[in-house]
């Protein structure tokens, strides 16, 4: 499962997108497609309602040309595990789930606050403390936050202020999406079910640490937000690998959190050089993972 | 003798004599009317006056250099010009039309003058033929005069006509001229309208300081003397109350007139609203404030003004603070110093002396609350009112600690006469033996107060002899924070015949106590199971223990509603017996006592095999400390009997014999233990010698007897029944003079007897030696270890050193403290500064043994003293500090002036004084008294541990008791909503309801940035659901009128200060840059802010610097110490969680539930929520109580009660839903509620709540949100709230879980009113209101769209709306027709 997880990760809705920027700006460093937003579950993006909103936007190609004076570059790292740490058993097996069944059964219901691949840490959130003074527009294309099978997808998930998230149940069962943030007004509704149409939520207020994401008829269905006033923020996947793009050249202090950890770095200091990747390593002693 | 040319006496010198004596009368006359006319309170007027012409020609030149007037007044002169100028150009036209209008206004008025001429002549033409008519006259002469009548009625008739036509045309022409000249009238009632307040306040100014000189000359003239008594303008201002009478002692009781306002002239002048024209304060330039007399009263919302609930003319001044009214001058008055340091400025500025012959002197300061309480008998609306705030707080505390504290047990306070009242009243109910009677006799008003200690009547089941002489005796030993007063080791008690006595009485008090304890049926754990502490000490913290009661265990929360618990475990017997009494009071209190304030907290066991569990016993082993089975438990503290003296034992029943029987009687009795008057004929405590058992007399069962004896005696002596419950003293009085009149109580009835020497020496505890707190200096030379302490600097000359006792080991020697001398501990509690000495000093008893740890010379010490000092001494120092203004700490100052007020009262034989001294040191009016009094006769009120705040607090109260009501109707009782609100405060003070829940949210107020706050968006909302919260929870305005400044970065804004309330979200964090700290909350009231509306549960972000102030909740304390521990001990993952687990906020709860339900819910709480860690415990609340209460919530939300209207319920209500649901669905056939009972049970609610008896599926208890059983919903819950809570929950409760189900914009279960949310929304709520019909009659059905055989596809939606709606996917007990059918034919 975590294979397809990283296959799929890759291709996204913002992956052209950022292709078009990378050349356009003439940066050349890299022309791979890559993402900005990394959900941990990408799989949740897909289907047909979402490749449509995929198109480029205007704000979202230009935008980023505007910080890029001094030259841009990328943060490319991995957060790896630190000692032994035993993978968590599902949380429900197949079937197994205590509500809903026929729905929330069809297929096992992962245990996800701690999700690890290859010594990587997934979910981890690696943003940047404090938004620059200038920075580009919110994209206008949505993010996407399923529920499929009783589960949360992305189970991570940032998003800049304004963004749109797109809330979608893909389970044929009533579920509730109940936010916590600190600063945004909380957020509690029902989502009907196959709702494809999805409910928008939008973040007005940045966040200076991930909130949790809950639905109140499914008690173990968990997922962290993070709204963010700046694009540089970022998701590592299951193998704890992360990539920030179009960082402005010069020093950043970036927070490194995991639900189970917390704040795992207050201020992780990282100089990004124009036009050349910045690779770092995060460790995350496994003691820190244990409840 | 024939008449002569000679004078007898000289004329020439008896000229000069007639001319000097003349001069001479003729200046004692000037003189005379000088002095008449030179009164002190003209000098006053005329600076008032001076000050208010200063004051209002501030203002005019204010307004002149404003420049929005200028501006406008510029704009609107330029109007009138161009306006005359326009005119000009129709001067002709204009002329024509001036000159028609005159022309018409001569002619109609002489018209007018020829018409009343003609009615006049018509008028007497009636009468004259009016009486040709009376007098009978011929019918030719009659007609004749009705010809004369017709004839003048035609000529008026005539003139009338002309009149009317002429003035109608005038009003034509004077319209036309308007017309013309309309745009000038305008500018010139613009220009006159922009200088009214100009206008107004010169014309105010002229009054005062005329600018003409002819006025000016005038107003002189106005004021000379003898003109001046025809209204000049200066003149006594005089209110007259003639219904509120002033007695005059003894006398007659007379009209009241106050003449006040002569001197406090502008005592009424209001500026905008309410706020005072004169604020007092230093009166020094350019503060804009103002000293009296020359200051408004800074409560103009409250008194004075015609808005108030206190209108002058109807209150007038003396009324509410004493003082003779009549008095203009100063000393007069009756003006009554604060302080002595204040009577010594006072006799230097107006030569003020005490007034004896005045019986009614204005109440000092420190006293001007206790006159409230003559009018507002019930006094809570003092403390707390929703308008007015704290209005009396002083006079309210005093009240609250003469309720906690039961001085009423002994002190009877009445508040009637008969069945009128005459104040406030305190008065123990009656005994279930009276109580009936008094209910019956229409001449008598029960009491209603509880006693406030336990009862004893099993108290052989909870404690054993040892420990409740422990307790008698000092019970702060056991207990240093309890409210029982201490009755022994006082000051009339340290001679060698009390020290005999007294452990005679006590060990008496306990024999009588245990003797006469009555069985009570016990509980017990079940057979086998073994309480777990740990467990217990968890339950203790969640089960809302600590709401009422302190633990040492449980940091960070204090209450003191009921004991300390922290020690119990050294209280209770041992072994098994022991345990169950507690785990019986946990479990059961109303076992013990049926009346108790213990509630009911639903602690019974659960769960089955290895899960069984029973929290009462669990919490009875964690305040035990027990750690094996209920048998094996021990207190931890063992207390020596006290050794009963035999000798002293009969010496003292022989001194309480000795009034009845005669000394032969007493030796015989003594000898033979057979008392001499027959039992049944014994009326008194006697009975208890008198029921010996015959036969020989067994020594142990004599021994037994007399200390029962005793202690029966004792327990009559010292009152103890007032505050407990004991067998054989149900309907005993109280022991102490009734209270209700003392503060009118005659002076000379007081019993100072040696209070003035005793106080000259003792009085206030005292080391007697200079200390300070020791410096780091100090420490190093004399080598103290640990470096803190309390050095002694030096001996206060002229007094005598405190005596030492110096303990070693089993040596005592006597000893002395000295210079250098380092306290490092007071009775074992570590000392590390003056202050915190000096506050432990002040704690303590005078004359009762401290321990002190001393270090002297390079180790410790123990030294034992008695600190006593003289409270003369005191006094005279901090007065001679005041006076050198040398006091840095103002409560410090506040404290020692107080002293000396009341030490000088005392002087003076005052009432405040006794108090005072009462209260402090009851037993020291004994001093030197006891060496002459029988020992029987000793003052008997025991000492309570009140701070001298607290006496000033009661003394407040107490002297405002006079039971001199004024007339009826200014007795504040009011009936309706305001009353409902009084008896509800005094109930949720009686059941501490504010310990666990919040009545008012916290209120926070902080410097805003207006353009930055984000105004909730009404455009996204159900527009029925916006009117809905505006009609539940009106928008309150969130500015205060205030600004604060707040500095941000670099630069400092002035911003308004925005005030709302809600619940803190996050603090700021110290871990962040200090410009990033920032304070979030979360909105709970509607709040307007200029033209932002902003709904509850929105955060309000603001910065720490721009925090003015956080005003604490009302209440709650607990849940939200439980809610944090929750969160902090991870039980709940978010504060939301936590606070849905604690007891919720009755915030509003007035329009939310039902007054009958919550009448019944008080009487028998049923469990509702399921995410609460605990329930809503029953209290042993009467039927009146629980109904008074369920008023209040609706009175204090002005919601209706006690009857609701539910229209839902109503045929006419549903006949025209049906109907409009067959309208827009025509397919549909059944009826409304059929539909809404179908969305009751669609898979939405049923996923959290039960409906129907379908529970909710559980997955995990511990994380579930269960939901409330929508069973009780519809009798619990009123209609609009429900609707709102359904619309959107979060409005009124922003921690909710419930989310909105059918929001706006979104199309569910299309299946069911098209999907149209809002009627989903109140077709749900109708389900609710009607949930027990449909219950009986469509009973349980299944709606589900995503059952049928078609499988849900990815358009969801689609698949839904494909379905025939009419055959809706119902599954049910009856079928589905049938229900149809049913609901069809309604």
């Amino acid at each position: 499962m975590n294979r397809s997880i990283m296959k799929t990760g890759l291709v996204t809705t913002f992956a052209l997108a950022l292709a078009i920027v990378a050349s356009g700006c003439g940066g050349g460093a890299s022309a791979k497609t890559t993402v900005r937003y990394r959900p941990a579950n990408p799989d949740a993006i897909g289907g047909d309602a979402v490749a449509a909103a995929a198109t480029p936007t205007e704000g979202a190609v230009t935008a980023p040309g505007e910080v890029a004076a001094g030259g841009v570059g990328s943060l490319t790292g991995k957060v790896v595990i630190q000692g032994d740490f035993q993978p968590l058993p599902a949380r429900y097996a197949k079937g197994a789930a205590p509500k809903d069944t026929e729905v929330c059964g069809v297929e096992q219901i992962p245990d996800d606050s701690v999700v690890t691949n290859d010594g990587g840490l997934g979910n981890v959130f690696i943003y940047l403390a404090k938004a620059p003074k200038v920075v580009p527009a919110a994209p206008a294309t949505p993010v996407v936050f399923d529920q499929k099978s009783c589960i949360f997808k992305p189970h991570a998930l940032v998003v800049q202020t304004k963004q749109v998230v797109k809330i979608l149940n893909s389970d044929a069962a009533l579920h509730n999406t109940h936010t916590y943030p600190s600063r945004n007004s909380s957020f509690n509704q029902g989502v009907k079910p196959n709702d494809q149409m999805g409910v928008d939520l939008v973040y007005t207020r940045p966040e200076s640490e991930p909130f949790q994401v809950g639905c109140d008829v499914h008690p173990w269905m968990i997922a962290y937000h993070l709204p963010v006033d700046h694009p540089y923020a970022a998701v590592s996947g299951p193998d704890g690998s992360f990539e920030i793009k179009d960082l402005p050249a010069g020093k950043h202090e970036f927070k490194v959190w995991h639900e189970k950890g917390k704040l795992l770095q207050k201020s992780l200091s990282v100089t990004i050089k124009p036009n050349e990747p910045t690779v770092i390593e995060i460790p995350v002693p496994a003691s820190k993972l244990v409840p | 003798m024939p008449a002569t040319d000679d004078y007898l006496r000289d004329p020439k010198r008896m000229h000069k004599i007639f001319a000097l004596s003349a001069v001479t009368f003729l200046g004692v006359t000037v003189w005379m009317m000088w002095a008449d006319y030179a009164d002190e309170w003209r000098g006053f007027q005329r600076k008032a006056m001076s000050l208010i012409a200063a004051r209002d020609k501030a203002k005019i030149a204010a307004i002149k250099q404003d420049p929005e007037y200028l501006k406008q007044s510029a704009e609107a002169n330029e109007q009138v010009k161009s306006a005359d100028q326009q005119l000009k150009d129709q001067q002709a036209e204009l002329d024509t039309l001036q000159k028609q209008v005159s022309d018409l206004a001569q002619k109609s008025a002489a018209t007018m003058r020829e018409l009343r001429t003609k009615r006049a002549v018509r008028d007497v033409a009636r009468a004259t033929y009016g009486l040709k008519v009376r007098d009978n006259e011929p019918k030719r002469i009659q007609e004749e005069f009705r010809e004369k009548y017709d004839k003048a009625e035609a000529d008026a008739t005539e003139f009338e006509q002309r009149f009317s036509t002429e003035s109608a045309e005038l009003v034509q022409a004077k319209a036309a001229l308007a017309a013309v000249t309309a745009e000038r009238d305008k500018a010139e009632l613009r220009v006159k309208a922009l200088n009214s307040d100009l206008a107004r306040l010169s014309a105010a100014v002229n009054k005062i300081e005329p600018t003409s000189k002819f006025s000016a000359l005038k107003r002189d003239f106005m004021l000379w003397p003898i003109i001046n008594g025809f209204n000049s303008p200066e003149r006594i201002q005089q209110d007259w109350m003639p219904r509120l009478e002033i007695s005059l002692g003894g006398m007659a009781n007379v009209q009241r007139f106050d003449r006040c306002r002569t001197c406090h002239y502008m005592i009424d002048a209001v500026d905008i609203g309410t706020k005072p024209g004169f604020p007092h304060g230093s009166g020094e330039e350019g503060s804009g404030t103002f000293e009296h007399p020359f200051a408004s009263h800074p409560r103009l919302d409250l008194f004075l003004t015609s808005a108030s609930p206190h209108p002058m003319p109807k209150f007038g001044c003396t009324s509410c603070h004493s003082g003779q009214g009549s008095g203009t001058s100063f000393q007069n008055a009756s003006h009554t110093p604060n302080h002595p340091v204040i009577e010594h400025e006072w006799q230097h500025k107006y030569n003020w002396f005490d007034n004896h012959f005045w019986e009614h002197p204005m109440n000092p300061k420190r006293f001007e609350e206790s006159n409230c309480i003559k009018c507002h008998i019930n006094v809570v609306e003092l403390g707390h009112s929703p308008k007015f705030g704290a209005t009396a707080p002083k006079v309210t505390r005093g009240y609250e600690l003469v309720k906690t504290y039961g001085c009423f047990g002994c002190h009877e306070i009445n508040g009637f006469e008969g069945t009128k009242i005459v104040g406030v009243d305190l008065r123990l109910e009656p005994a279930a033996e009276e109580a009936e009677k008094v209910a019956n006799d229409p001449t008598q008003v029960a009491g209603k107060m509880r006693k406030v200690g336990p009862s004893l009547r099993h108290l052989a089941s909870k404690s054993e002899q040892g420990w409740i002489e422990n307790w008698t005796e000092e019970p702060k030993s056991f207990r240093p924070t309890t409210r029982m007063p201490q009755f022994f080791k006082l000051t009339n008690q340290h001679d060698k015949l009390a020290q005999d006595f007294n452990p005679v009485e006590i060990s008496g008090i306990a024999t009588y106590l245990l003797g006469k304890s009555q069985a009570m049926d016990l509980l017990s754990p079940k057979d086998g199971y073994k309480p777990d502490a740990a467990r217990g000490k968890e339950l203790f913290a969640t089960k809302g223990c600590v709401a009422c009661h302190t633990h040492g265990e449980m940091a960070g929360v204090n209450a003191d509603f009921g004991p300390e618990l922290s020690r119990i475990h050294a209280k209770i017997k041992p072994g098994k017996a022991g345990f169950d009494w507690l785990y019986t009071w946990i479990r059961e209190p109303e076992r013990y006592h049926p009346r108790t304030k213990m509630p009911h907290l639903f602690l019974d066991a659960q769960g089955e095999g290895d899960k069984y569990t029973d929290p009462a016993a669990d919490i009875a082993a964690f305040l035990l400390k027990l750690e094996g089975s209920p048998a094996d438990f021990k207190p931890t503290q063992e207390y020596a009997l006290n050794t009963v003296d035999a000798a002293a034992l009969d010496d003292l029943i022989q001194r309480f014999l000795v009034k009845l029987l005669t000394p032969g009687q007493i030796e015989e009795f003594m000898k033979t233990g057979k008392y001499p008057i027959p039992a049944k004929s014994v009326k008194g405590d006697e009975i208890e010698l008198a029921n010996g058992p015959d036969g020989a007399l067994d020594p142990a069962e004599w021994h037994q007897r007399k200390l029962t004896y005793v202690g029966r005696k004792t327990i009559t002596k010292y009152g103890c029944y007032g505050c407990h419950e004991i067998p054989n003293f149900e309907t005993a009085r109280p022991i102490g003079t009734a209270l209700q009149d003392w503060g009118k109580k005659d002076r000379s009835r007081l019993a100072f007897e040696h209070i003035h020497e005793y106080l000259h020496h003792h009085g206030q505890p005292d080391l007697g030696m200079t200390i300070e707190t020791l410096t780091e200096v100090d420490a190093t030379r004399l080598h103290v270890e640990g470096g803190a302490g309390v050095r002694i600097r030096a001996a206060i000359p002229g007094t005598t050193p405190l005596a030492a006792i110096h303990v070693d080991e089993d040596k005592r020697e006597k000893d002395a403290l000295q210079p250098d001398d380092v306290i490092l501990a007071y009775d074992g509690l570590a000392i590390v500064d003056a202050a915190q000495l000096k506050a432990q000093l002040r704690r303590t008893e005078p004359g009762t043994p401290v321990t002190l740890e001393v270090w002297r010379g390079g180790k410790s010490h123990v030294l034992q003293i008695a600190p006593d000092g003289s409270l003369e001494e005191r006094v005279q120092e901090g007065l001679g500090k005041a006076l050198r203004k040398e006091f840095k700490d103002p409560a410090e100052e506040e404290r020692e002036t107080s002293a000396a007020f009341y030490y000088e009262s005392l002087g003076h034989h005052g009432r405040p004084g006794f108090l005072w001294q009462k209260l402090r040191q009851p037993r020291s009016y004994d001093f030197k008294m006891d060496e002459t009094k029988p020992y029987d006769d000793r003052l008997r009120m025991p000492k309570f541990p009140f701070s001298e705040e607290d006496i000033d607090a009661i003394a407040t109260f107490v002297l405002g008791l006079t039971a001199e009501p004024p007339n009826p109707e200014y007795l504040y009782n009011p009936t309706g909503p305001a009353g409902a609100r009084i008896k509800g405060e005094s109930l949720l003070q009686q059941f501490n309801c504010a310990g666990c829940h919040m009545l008012e949210l916290p209120e926070f107020r902080y410097g805003a940035d207006l353009e930055g706050l984000q105004a909730s968006d009404a455009a996204a909302e159900f527009p029925l659901a916006i009117e809905l919260l505006n009609k539940l929870k009106p928008p309150r305005n969130g500015l205060t009128g205030e600004t604060m400044s707040v500095k941000s970065g670099d630069e400092t804004k002035t911003l308004p200060v925005v005030g709302f309330h809600g619940l803190i979200a996050a603090l700021p964090n110290p871990d962040d840059d200090p410009e990033d700290q920032e304070y979030v909350a979360e909105l709970w009231e509607n709040l307007k802010v200029g033209d932002k509306a902003l709904f509850p549960t929105t955060k309000m972000i603001f910065p720490a610097a721009a925090m003015q102030t956080m005003l604490p909740a009302r209440g709650g304390r607990y849940a939200e110490w439980l809610a944090n521990r929750l969160l902090e001990s991870k039980q709940v993952s978010q504060l939301a969680l936590a606070w849905q687990a604690s007891p919720p906020p009755l915030y509003q709860e007035g329009i939310k539930v039902q007054t009958p339900w919550l009448f019944n819910f008080l009487r028998n709480p049923e469990k509702i929520r399921h995410t609460t860690v605990l329930r809503m415990p029953r209290f042993n609340m009467s039927a009146d109580e629980a109904q008074a209460l369920a008023n209040y919530f609706a009175a204090a939300d002005g919601a209706v009660y006690p009857y609701q209207a539910i229209p839902q319920r109503e045929p006419q209500y549903l006949e025209e839903r049906t109907a409009e649901l067959h309208q827009a669905f025509p397919e549909k056939t059944h009826d409304y509620l059929t539909e809404s009972w179908k969305l009751l049970n669609s898979p939405v609610c049923v996923k959290c709540h039960a409906v129907g008896g379908r529970m909710p599926v559980s997955t995990d208890p511990a994380k579930d949100i269960r939901a409330p059983n929508l069973e009780m919903a519809g009798e619990r819950l009123r209609p609009d709230w429900l609707l709102l809570w359904l619309y959107r929950p979060t409005w009124i409760t922003p921690y909710t879980s419930m989310p909105q189900n059918f929001p706006p914009g979104k199309k569910n279960l299309e299946g069911l009113f098209g999907g149209d949310g809002n009627l989903q929304t109140i077709s749900t709520r109708d389900a609710l209101l009607n949930y027990h019909r449909l219950m009986e009659r469509d009973g349980r059905i299944v709606y589900d769209p995503m059952t049928p055989a078609t499988p849900p596809n990815a358009g969801g939606d689609a698949a839904a709306a494909a379905q025939p709606v009419n055959s809706d996917p119902v599954t049910a007990t009856k079928a589905a027709a049938e229900a149809d059918e049913t609901g069809g034919s309604k």
